[in-house]
């Protein structure tokens, strides 16, 4: 489909030749042809499907780099943001969200409340902003963007002060929605009965809270978090650009500024299936975690 | 929560009423002395798309770090004319280097050179430049042979003369070694080759690192022919978000920002310890006018009913201010516009247009436009509206479209404005683009002519260059559809002889001609602007070269 | 938010005397009340701009170029003397526009698909579910980001890109309340006496299925709203002259020294306008669900 997409769209790789007074149109002409825009559609479509399958993802229009470089270039950066952002995003969610809910309409609870809304309602792009302007410009704590201070040995200090705000800002923004998701979970298994009777049955709190809530509140949860899969491998396209963080999010938004059709067709065909794959881990976690939905 | 939510602003609001606290601000200029090493840190705000001057898309950053990487045969000065670069001597028809009939060039190369990697540059270099890059380049298939006299001596035959042909080999075409490549390697071996990401060329620096989508590293070429370089190490950060590359400024952690434009300037005007580099250079913003009926494709036999009127075209040049354009949307750092190829050897003397809207409702009146209830004019129940296509994306001429949009409003035309991507607005016929096809009234872009007015000039208004469905005419660089026969003789003419003064004669009577007709609106010159710490030294703008022209001569004080 | 997801369905909420109970129980939601006064002020504000606003939205004066906020510009003007008061109440409008029209194609195509799903079931309600859960996972922003570089984005383009993108949610809880409803007796006495399908539908089944759709249907106006001020922050929004706030932030790119107040009101304004959506969603689901769990 993102094919039929591209191929239909108007102007194409080659019209950023057209402002170039050295290149005159024959030549585009040759460019062209070098390139097999001339074929016929089809002819193009089926080449593409066959290199694909045979992981012949072909060479970037733009940088006429192999593809499949182009993405193991980016690919590990941005999992080590999206793994920071990730265990951050946990590290406050889990406890913010059984806790709030353990203290229904307590200071905590209202507290964590106001917070979700502050992260759930914040402009990514434009808190970014304000945190470079705080913590790069006037205070002079953080740097402002990268992934380590360039020219430097690999310097593990260095490399979380370059970290912090990209994935501190990813991770409050999840953070938020998650931390409202645990809590309504766990309202709903707090007041179930079973959890009523352990409760009647003498168990310490703490207890009633970890080995039963808890649990049963995780089902949807872990499979709320297999289904953000994808995201793990197209990265945060605002974040990384306004952080000049080098990975997929960036590439893609690289790609598209440039219509560098073959890295394009590659990132989207990967994160499709992705896609398909964190759905069915998402069903295998379900049945896994909830013995009810294995007679099905 | 509102407490968290306060501070950044407080912080903002601070930053902006304080003076920032820059490295220690010391004069400039007196007395320049750099030290030996250290490293220059740039910050860009694109990645170059390949570092292969043969296979590039012309990208500016691209071009800004392949120049301290790459020489041509010769380069423009400060005047725009060429002086020897690889070549020993510029050939021309008065150093007898250039054949009588203008077809045969001789051309004696350097014999101190070397490639970065110590090797020497000969004559075999060249011409594997040539046998790679002629297939996408009509130029240089007009050559039909090219011989390899000796080791540091070339010859060329040209099918027909080719007035520009200095701008052949010429920067930005850096001539790349052969013995980078495998023998016997196609064009498009060498496009895909790794080369194109670390490349290294005869220039003052050779590239030592790329990190996708982060930064390219420069170290010095040690056997750079005009002298070894004083830094240690070039570093071009690449930060796509232009508040945090400014923020990179503000925070020191750079020390020269490269390619940034007019409306920039404001930013960094009163920055302690920076200094502004600006000089005008010679692309210049332009609207091009359809004088055709617009359509898909246009009807280049029928003139547009609002454009294809010469007394119109003249009011709405006139009724633009052009000078306030400069001053206060340019703040001052170049100039107005008045021709294709503004500086150089052949920059026609042409003077800029006044701003006189009082005439510009005369001509209206006269051409039978007369004020309809809403303030439009209107002739024969047409409106008197226009559109613009300009590219998506880009502040400064957004801001300049409201402007002129306001402008013309007060004389009672409509403009509406409507962008396009620049895929769609410059692509190709076939890709259906907006003005190769003529389905606007008024697109709105900007053009660098080459330093050889032919380039710019005769395949701009040729007739011959009009946009049309027949095969090898479909992308013609005459968007305009203008049909002048003068002009057609003298751009033939001049593109058909080696007599400079000639050639110089004919195409300053065709601006002149351009400027009488209106087919295009050239608005104002873009300045190429950088901001550099006052750390380091040596830097200087160029109009024709980018920042990076003289890198061999940085240092930090 | 996803937590509305799970959320037990109300099961009447038609009579008036209902819906006065409803705004008692809202009304005691302070902050949701504070969030429909902000909502007020900005929607009016975007509403009556050619009215209200002191100048002409697209009016340049560059005798007033890159004033500060004062007595003549209460926000300032912009880099071509633009008024920013002016140009943030039309832009406001485009952008609660693309809010709320994006959010009536994805409520009236979620409604629909939950409707048919959740009444009719078996293969139907296979097939509409499996293209829910692909909708969910697609990239929205990638996929936006690409339309938006090959085609130039329009406002009822990005309306009916937005809507096609975000009706899931919607369907599910549809499709929930449908389950549990089509067996109940009323359906069941409506059916006996021969009453069409689609007249059950829409009359018996959805009143009774609207509440937990109008809390998603304010989330849903949010979320459109921070998609579209993100894309046009990119680049690849709705472009000028039409202003949006998210445009006008991009404008502000490098005016964030010398024009602090042009980054400053376009970004709070889209931080301010989110939050009240998001009290308010929050009171309506309170007043709407009286088994609610989740506090403010």
């Amino acid at each position: 489909m993102s094919f039929a997409l591209m191929k239909a769209a108007p102007g194409g790789p080659l019209s950023i030749y057209l402002e170039n007074p050295d290149i005159r149109p024959e030549d585009i002409a040759a460019i062209r042809a070098q390139l097999g825009l001339d074929d016929p559609v089809p002819v193009q479509y089926l080449r593409w499907l066959g290199n694909l399958v045979s992981f012949d993802w072909g060479y970037s229009f733009v940088t006429h780099e192999p593809v499949i470089d182009r993405i193991a270039q980016r690919l590990p950066n941005t999992l080590v943001l999206m793994g920071v952002s990730l265990v951050l995003t946990l590290l406050i969610a889990i406890p913010v969200g059984v806790l709030a809910a353990v203290r229904q309409y307590s200071w905590f609870d209202y507290t964590a409340t106001a917070g979700a809304f502050f992260g759930i309602s914040m402009p990514v792009f434009w808190f970014g902003l304000l945190l470079i302007l705080t913590f790069a410009v006037q205070l002079r704590w953080l740097p402002t963007s990268g992934m380590a201070t360039i020219g430097t040995e690999f310097d593990l200090i260095d490399r979380v002060r370059h970290i912090a705000m990209p994935a501190g800002v990813l991770a409050l923004v999840s953070a938020a929605g998650y931390s409202r998701f645990i809590r309504t979970a766990m309202l709903e298994v707090i007041h179930q009965d079973y959890v009523r009777t352990a409760r009647a049955k003498g168990l310490r709190e703490r207890l009633v809270i970890a080995r039963h809530a808890a649990k049963n509140a995780a089902l949807p949860f872990v499979t709320l978090l297999a289904l953000d899969l994808p995201d793990l491998f197209t990265g945060a396209v605002v974040t990384e650009t306004i952080f000049a963080w080098p990975g997929m999010g960036r590439l893609y938004l690289d790609s598209v500024s440039r219509l560098d059709y073959s890295v394009l067709m590659a990132i989207l065909t990967v994160s499709a299936a992705l896609l398909l794959l964190s759905n069915l881990i998402a069903d295998l976690l379900y049945a896994y975690l909830d013995p009810r939905i294995r007679y099905r | 929560m509102r407490g968290i939510f306060a501070i950044p602003i407080a912080m903002l609001l601070v930053a902006s009423a304080c003076a920032p606290a820059g490295p220690s601000g010391q004069p400039a200029a007196t007395g320049e002395q750099a030290k030996s090493g250290g490293t220059a840190r740039v910050t860009m705000n694109q990645e170059p798309d390949t570092l292969n001057p043969l296979f590039g898309g012309g990208l500016r950053v691209a071009n800004t770090v392949m120049q301290a990487v790459f020489s041509g045969l010769w380069v423009n000065d400060e005047k725009g004319d060429f002086q020897p670069d690889l070549a020993a001597e510029v050939p021309t028809v008065q150093n007898g280097s250039v054949s009588r009939d203008g077809k045969t060039i001789t051309v004696k190369l350097r014999k101190d050179v070397k490639w970065a990697d110590g090797k020497p540059f000969t004559a075999q270099d060249v011409k594997f430049n040539w046998d790679i890059a002629k297939p996408t380049s009509s130029a240089l298939r007009n050559i039909t042979e090219f011989n390899v006299k000796d080791d540091h001596t070339i010859e060329w035959k040209m099918g027909t003369v080719f007035g520009a042909y200095l701008t052949l080999f010429s920067y930005p075409s850096g001539i790349v070694p052969k013995h980078a490549f495998p023998e016997g390697a196609t064009p498009d071996d060498v496009k895909k080759h790794e080369f194109g990401r670390k490349p290294f060329g005869t220039g003052p620096f050779k590239v030592t690192e790329w990190q996708a989508a982060s930064h390219i590293t420069l170290e010095p070429n040690a056997s750079y022919f005009g002298g070894k370089p004083k830094l240690d190490k070039i570093v071009f950060r690449i930060t796509p978000d232009k508040n945090t590359q400014l923020a990179q400024v503000r925070a020191g952690e750079t020390d020269l920002a490269v390619d940034l434009i007019e409306t920039d300037a404001p930013e960094l005007e009163r920055l302690d310890g920076w200094r502004i580099l600006t000089v005008a250079g010679p692309t210049s913003d332009r609207l091009f006018l359809n004088l055709a009926k617009p359509g898909d494709p246009a009807d280049n036999t029928t003139p547009h009913p609002v454009l294809g009127d010469k007394n119109v075209r003249k009011a709405l040049e006139l009724s633009i201010n052009k000078q306030e354009l400069v001053d206060k949307v340019l703040l001052g750092k170049t100039k107005v516009a008045t021709s294709e190829y503004p500086v150089g050897w052949a920059a026609p003397n042409i003077p800029p247009t006044r701003y006189d809207a009082a005439e510009a409702q005369r001509l209206l009146e006269q051409a039978g436009w007369r004020p309809g209830a809403d303030g439009i004019r209107e002739k024969g129940g047409t409106r008197l509206k226009l559109s613009v296509n300009s590219t998506t994306g880009n502040k400064l001429r957004e801001d300049v479209e409201a402007l002129i949009q306001a402008g013309w409003k007060r004389i009672g035309v409509e403009l509406e404005i409507k962008n396009q991507t620049a895929a769609v607005l410059v692509g190709e016929w076939s890709a259906g683009g907006t003005v190769q096809k003529g389905k606007h009234d008024i697109a709105f872009y900007g053009f660098t002519p080459g330093i050889d007015p032919r380039s710019s000039v005769s395949v701009r208004f040729h007739s011959d260059q009009i946009p049309r469905d027949e095969p090898g005419k479909q992308n013609g660089s005459n968007n305009m559809r203008f049909r002048n026969a003068e002009v057609d003789k003298l751009a033939d003419e001049a593109d058909a002889t080696l007599d400079l003064e000639k050639r110089k004669a004919n195409y300053t009577r065709i601006m002149q001609i351009v400027a009488e007709e209106v087919p295009i609106i050239y608005l104002y010159n873009r300045a190429n602007i950088e901001v550099a710490s006052q750390k380091v030294v040596g830097l200087k703008s160029h109009p024709f070269r980018w920042i990076t022209w003289n890198t061999h001569e940085w240092g930090l004080r | 938010m996803t937590s509305e997801i799970s959320r037990p369905v109300p099961q009447v909420a038609d009579a008036p005397g209902q819906l006065r109970l409803a705004w008692e129980r809202f009304r005691r939601h302070r902050l949701a009340l504070v969030g429909l006064g902000l909502l007020t002020v900005i929607v009016l504000g975007a509403a009556f701009a050619d009215a209200v606003a002191p100048y002409a939205p697209d009016e340049p004066n560059v005798e007033a170029i890159r004033e500060a906020p004062g007595a003549a510009h209460p926000l300032g003007t912009d880099q071509i003397g633009r008024d920013q008061l002016s140009r943030l109440m039309h832009g406001g409008r485009f952008s609660l526009q693309v809010g709320l029209f994006a959010t009536a194609v994805s409520i009236f195509l979620g409604t629909g698909i939950g409707a048919l799903s959740g009444y009719y079931g078996g293969a139907l309600d296979n097939i509409l579910m499996r293209l829910t859960d692909v909708m969910f996972t697609l990239p929205r922003l990638l996929a936006l980001l690409l339309i938006g570089a090959l085609f130039k984005l329009t406002i009822p383009l990005i309306i009916v890109l937005l809507g096609l993108t975000s009706w899931m949610g919607v369907a599910r809880l549809v499709r929930a309340s449908f389950l549990s409803l089509r067996e109940k007796e009323f359906v069941e006495a409506a059916r006996a006496v021969g009453v069409l399908d689609s007249r059950i539908i829409t009359r018996h089944i959805l009143p009774n299925a609207l509440g937990p759709v109008i809390v998603a249907a304010t989330l849903g106006v949010a979320g459109a709203i921070l998609v579209e001020s993100t894309l046009s922050y990119l680049g690849y929004g709705v472009q000028p002259p039409t202003p949006t706030w998210g445009n006008m932030l991009q404008n502000a790119q490098s005016e964030m020294y010398a024009a602090p107040w042009l980054a400053i009101f376009p970004g709070l304004l889209i931080f301010i306008t989110i939050m009240s959506i998001n009290f308010v969603g929050d009171g309506l689901r309170d007043a709407l669900d009286p088994r609610s769990l989740g506090g403010r």
